[in-house]
């Protein structure tokens, strides 16, 4: 195990964690956003579409976001991404 | 997305095509967290009315499409607001899409390939952003490993990736 992987973190709460631990939590919440249903996966590469208008509106490449009935733009989503 | 898949559930049963999965952006999507992607990937088998010897035609999938009302940007068409690219299949994509897993999207079926499929696919294509799925992939999806092993090796691409 690195030495660098031992340094501890204080994180909200004050709890204390360490970088691997931190890194392993974040790898576990990919894993849970990968075992999302896959319409609210669709509903959240919409909002990333949207997200990504926004931050790269003259890129190049013109790329539309998806106009489709089911499209929510709801907090919850975008709480979930962030 | 729901009449996206149901227009092209169409396809099959106007014989336009044998049978399709979803493959690329979308399929890797189903099995790890999402990103950004904007077109949707679907490969085809042609069917009798779409290949002749070796020459597969797109254009009745073209002109289907078009007496739907539905208009065409490059070599995607426009439905429901999604950009999808239809891909005949060749050898290794139709053993895919054959084998790929059937899915409900909202009560609407639908094919999506599987991973020890979308891998070699992937590999093969070998941009940068097809190696990054393929990574997310084996992170974050479960893989019948043997099976992946196996079809890198028939169809040559185990070269392209270090399973070991």
């Amino acid at each position: 195990m690195r030495k660098d992987e031992e340094i501890k973190i204080i994180t909200r709460g004050n709890r204390i964690k360490t970088r691997r631990e931190l890194f392993e939590k974040k790898i576990l919440f990919h894993k849970q956003l990968a075992r999302m249903p896959f319409k609210r996966k669709i509903e959240m590469v919409i909002h990333l579409q949207e997200i990504a208008s926004h931050i790269m509106p003259s890129s190049g490449k013109k790329r539309k976001v998806w106009k489709i009935s089911s499209k929510p733009a709801d907090e919850r989503l975008k709480h979930e991404i962030a | 997305m729901k009449r996206t898949i149901q227009a092209i559930n169409q396809l099959k049963r106007a014989g336009l095509i044998e049978d399709y999965a979803i493959g690329g952006g979308i399929a890797t999507i189903f099995y790890v967290e999402p990103f950004v992607t904007y077109d949707l990937d679907v490969f085809i088998i042609p069917s009798q009315k779409t290949k002749k010897g070796n020459l597969i035609l797109l254009s009745p999938i073209f002109d289907y499409f078009k007496g739907q009302g539905f208009r065409w940007q490059g070599e995607h068409i426009i439905i429901e607001g999604i950009p999808v690219q239809f891909i005949p299949a060749d050898e290794l994509e139709e053993e895919a899409v054959i084998k790929a897993k059937t899915i409900k999207y909202e009560s609407v079926k639908t094919k999506v390939l599987t991973p020890e499929y979308l891998i070699p696919i992937l590999l093969r294509a070998g941009r940068k952003k097809d190696k990054e799925k393929v990574e997310k992939l084996l992170e974050q999806t479960s893989i019948d490993m043997k099976l992946l092993k196996d079809v890198l090796k028939r169809y040559h691409l185990k070269g392209k990736i270090d399973l070991s």
